[in-house]
């Protein structure tokens, strides 16, 4: 196909728009009910949606997520912190981020924790596991979730994956 | 103060980060299309060596997977600034391939 079969197509003045379709490389670092980080070595813009497929559980998980955050992570080259909304936008499978997240909230409330799950640490982790990364990075939009005074609260890990609070109790 | 929300949930920080793909989408122009090379108008810069699939519209859509040859800054009327991109098709997709879905 070319310029002239797009011309016969759609009309000469048109404009022949296409859609690009790009897969960036991410890094999972942490989950909730409502979103997620993520670690990224390409900026993406605020407000950037996309599908995001990981394997959680031995199981590839997709759902679609919205960039609400970007933030490079200083003295690290060019990495970024990514904080994504999950959408629900797809039924709430269980092949979905949003399920894994759901099953780890269970696991949580000790009520069907699965096997493999550690102890309950609650303990405070160092503020500088969670928060170093968060300054001088650039900020697009809101302020870093992980300036908060009080920082976030490790409550248990379950099977390779800990729990943080974020109201501290 | 209201967050916007923000911080309602219990947060669960991974002990080793899993590794995954974000699959994003983007209008572009087609500028020029040939049987190997594809030339685009887009918003955003490439790096060269970048591939993607670009998704021409029609009566069946087309698939292509392409690789960026080059990428250079343009300034189009209205003074914004663009990338036009030279893209090089590595292989030709199926008619009307499968659109929103994913494919690990």
């Amino acid at each position: 196909m070319s310029v002239e079969q797009l011309n016969r197509r759609h009309g000469p003045g048109d404009e022949h728009v296409a859609t690009l379709i790009r897969s960036v490389p991410v890094r999972l670092v942490e989950v909730s009910w409502g979103g997620c980080r993520l670690e990224s070595e390409s900026r993406l813009p605020v407000g950037t949606s996309g599908l995001l497929a990981v394997e959680l559980a031995g199981t590839v998980r997709v759902d679609d997520v919205r960039v609400a955050r970007c933030q490079q992570l200083m003295g690290a080259g060019a990495t970024y912190h990514l904080g994504a909304e999950l959408l629900r936008t797809r039924r709430f499978g269980h092949r979905t981020v949003r399920m894994a997240v759901k099953t780890l909230m269970s696991d949580d409330r000790g009520g069907g924790r699965g096997p493999g799950a550690g102890p309950c640490v609650d303990e405070e982790p160092p503020a500088a596991e969670t928060r170093s990364d968060a300054t001088g990075g650039e900020t697009e939009t809101r302020p870093s979730p992980l300036q908060s005074k009080r920082g976030p609260r490790r409550i248990r890990d379950p099977a390779g994956v800990r729990g943080v609070r974020p109201d501290g109790g | 103060m209201s967050l916007l929300g923000r911080r309602r949930h219990s947060r669960f920080l991974l002990a080793q980060p899993v590794e995954g793909n974000l699959r994003v989408r983007e209008d572009v122009v087609i500028e020029a299309l040939t049987e190997h090379e594809v030339v685009i108008i887009s918003s955003d810069p490439f790096r060269p060596q970048e591939r993607f699939a670009l998704e021409i519209p029609g009566a069946t859509l087309r698939r292509i997977n392409v690789s960026v040859v080059e990428c250079r800054p343009m300034v189009i009327d209205d003074g914004t600034i663009r990338h036009r991109c030279r893209l090089s098709i590595e292989k030709h997709g199926a008619e009307a391939a499968h659109v929103g879905g994913y494919r690990p």
